[in-house]
């Protein structure tokens, strides 16, 4: 197991390695020159060069090259362009409202999803397993973008008044400040006791949080249903139902242990799934996470926010992908070196 | 006599039982048929788009800014946009770039990915294992992260498409998922008997590689690869929302959607059509390689 943990640390590195410096590369070819764009439109005379210097680039490739991989290993990302802050600072200050809606969004559609695959793997090639499948349809091709722009006009006319922008009404900024905790607002409003905070962070959470689950319910819904489907077939539960044990008792005590084992996996690529859909979802309600700032930084040609968020979200679907399979082996016995069996 | 032989010639020739029998499955296959339909209907507009655009201009930067924002009507379809511009003849001209999008993303991917994988399959050992290493490196990234970094790059750049960049970037990161089916295919088929005959009697390995291993992947690899257009096209959309994709006055789905944000809360047509056009053309092309599915794998008849 200590074995395996090291192996995928050591790739995760490698290709973080190789990511880094293809984008250091990429940067050096790419048509936006960074001292041009730091000095902004209309620079005046010397000021370009002036810029070069500052940021290094009047040193050669490969010594730049050098520079650039000992400032990431002490976690210097460098300076964002547009807003001149270190990128390390930035990336902390928005960490945890994108953490804070993936994982609500990812138990968002476990709750929804599961139960439907679990269902329609009973009913199979019944009237609900062919509305289940025409859901699955629809969830896999509906653009998430389009969707949360669409839940935000009914928003304002035919459902509940739900904040459609933000993390949090404003004003409460003022009259009920937020104790920083953990920076989970939903988690820290809790702890302090802070319930108008609760409310409005829990209000304006719904709306990207359903958008963004939408995105990865019919893959839950088929990974289930599958999984329940083959459990369904096998010996035990045939030799189960030779006993004459309810069909109920076979279903829910029998089959459904074994059949949500594989489900354990699929949280992993769900979660790497949102967090790659926070960069939509969060530009369209303005959520102040990692997602939209990386929205930002593409429009603004802001590179170093870009690598510094890119590296970020992979560290993060890297991670939870780790602890799933760890999960796995130990939900699952039969697994005994984890991940040997997960393709 | 006459009608007699022939009956006889076709039920004794193997090769047309068998596509006959695949006909039957597809005429029974509802959803299939479905999006058979729209697909076909998509490819139809995509190729009549200037007959069937009423105003096709719009589609390549005509303004007229008297009409501005006006709701659906007999005159526009599907209402107009902030310039003014008709919004069906913009979605009519826009599936062929979205068509073009999806198929070019997968093209890519299979050039890359076909050929990776039947090696990595057939030769087996370090040559696998190095292949499925980056395969797993770049599926270790989320979704459209990838892309999304390295088109950035190429963003302001005056001499490239952005669209071209956009394909080319989702192509570059489509091809380890065909790397993934071709090799387990390579691995079903390497163990058969014939594989092993034809080996004996010393036929090459690129003959055994294309006539008997791609023969075989025919089937799943269709599958995969009309769920991929699908897919594609609407990655492309999202890349195009996001920035990296189809510049003004180009008719892009995507880019439409994104363009109408400002707008949108007043004036819903802005936003809903072009969004159901990649509904919709996603979801055919869904159809169309599940049905396909279910017609090569029997498990899931």
């Amino acid at each position: 197991m200590g074995y395996y943990i090291i192996k995928r640390i050591v790739f995760v590195t490698l290709v973080l390695f190789v990511l880094t410096t293809v984008t250091f590369f990429l940067s050096a070819v790419a048509p936006a020159d960074p001292a041009r764009l730091w000095v902004g439109p209309h620079p005046a005379a010397g000021q370009v060069e002036a810029a070069q210097k500052l940021l290094g680039l009047d040193k050669p490739i490969h010594i730049r090259y050098i520079h650039y991989l000992g400032r990431l290993l002490n976690g210097d990302f460098g300076d964002s362009i547009r807003t001149r802050q270190p990128v390390s600072k930035e990336l902390k200050r928005y960490f945890t409202a994108t953490i804070e809606l993936v994982t609500v969004s990812t138990v968002i559609s476990l709750i929804i999803a599961v139960p439907i695959g679990v269902y329609t793997a009973f009913r199979r090639e019944k009237l609900e397993d062919q509305l289940g499948r025409i859901f699955s349809f629809c969830g896999v091709a509906i653009p998430i973008f389009w969707l949360g722009m669409m839940l935000q006009l009914l928003s304002g006319s035919i459902i509940e008044d739900l904040p459609i922008q933000g993390r949090l009404s404003s004003t409460l900024f003022y009259t009920n400040p937020l104790e920083r905790v953990t920076g989970f607002f939903l988690i820290d409003s809790i702890l302090t006791g802070n319930w108008v905070v609760f409310r409005s962070s829990l209000a304006h959470i719904v709306l990207p949080s359903v958008t963004m689950a939408f995105a990865s319910l019919a893959y839950i819904v088929r990974q289930t249903r599958s999984s329940m489907i083959e459990v369904m077939n096998e010996n035990y539960i045939r030799t189960a139902r030779a006993f004459g044990i309810s069909e109920r008792q076979i279903r829910y005590k029998y089959a459904f242990k074994n059949g949500l084992i594989p489900v354990v996996t699929v949280v992993g690529i769900v979660y790497a799934m949102n967090i790659g859909g926070s960069i939509l979802v969060e530009s369209i309600f303005d959520w102040p996470g990692l997602g939209r700032q990386i929205w930002f930084a593409i429009l603004n040609n802001d590179f170093p926010v870009i690598i510094g968020i890119t590296i970020v979200f992979a560290v993060i679907c890297c991670t939870v992908n780790l602890i799933v399979d760890l999960l796995y082996s130990v939900i699952d016995p039969r697994v005994k070196t984890a991940g040997k069996n997960i393709e | 006599m006459k009608i007699d032989t022939t009956i006889n010639e076709i039920s004794e020739n193997p090769k047309w039982e068998k596509t006959k029998y695949y006909l039957y499955l597809i005429s029974k296959n509802r959803l299939f048929m479905l999006g058979l339909i729209i697909t076909l209907l998509l490819i139809a507009v995509a190729v009549l788009a200037p007959w069937i655009a009423t105003h096709p201009g719009d589609a390549f930067g005509d303004i007229n800014l008297s009409a501005r924002l006006k709701p659906p009507s007999s005159d526009y379809l599907m209402g107009t946009d902030n310039f003014g511009r008709d919004i069906f003849s913009r979605l009519v001209y826009g599936t062929r770039l979205s068509i073009l999008a999806g198929v070019c993303i997968v093209l890519i991917a299979l050039i890359i990915g076909v050929p990776l994988g039947l090696i990595a399959g057939y030769y087996g050992g370090k040559v696998d294992e190095i292949i499925m290493r980056i395969c797993d490196g770049f599926l270790s990234f989320p979704y459209l992260l990838l892309p999304i970094v390295i088109g950035a790059y190429f963003k302001g750049s005056l001499n490239i498409d952005m669209m071209v960049v956009n394909m080319l970037v989702l192509g570059l990161i489509w091809w380890p998922w065909y790397v993934r089916i071709l090799r387990a295919q390579v691995l079903i088929v390497r163990e058969h008997l014939y594989i092993e005959a034809a080996k004996a009697i010393g036929v090459k390995d690129s003959t055994i590689i294309i006539s008997h291993v791609i023969a075989n992947s025919i089937g799943p690899l269709s599958v995969q690869v009309s769920l991929d257009v699908g897919y594609a096209i609407l990655a492309s959309a999202s890349l195009s929302f996001i920035g990296i994709g189809a510049t003004p006055p180009t008719a892009e789905w995507g880019y439409m959607v994104s363009a109408s944000r400002p707008y949108f809360h007043d004036f819903w047509w802005t936003t809903f059509f072009p969004g159901l056009a990649i509904f919709l053309a996603v979801i055919a092309f869904n159809l169309l390689g599940d049905g396909l599915r279910e017609i090569f794998d029997p498990k899931t008849r």
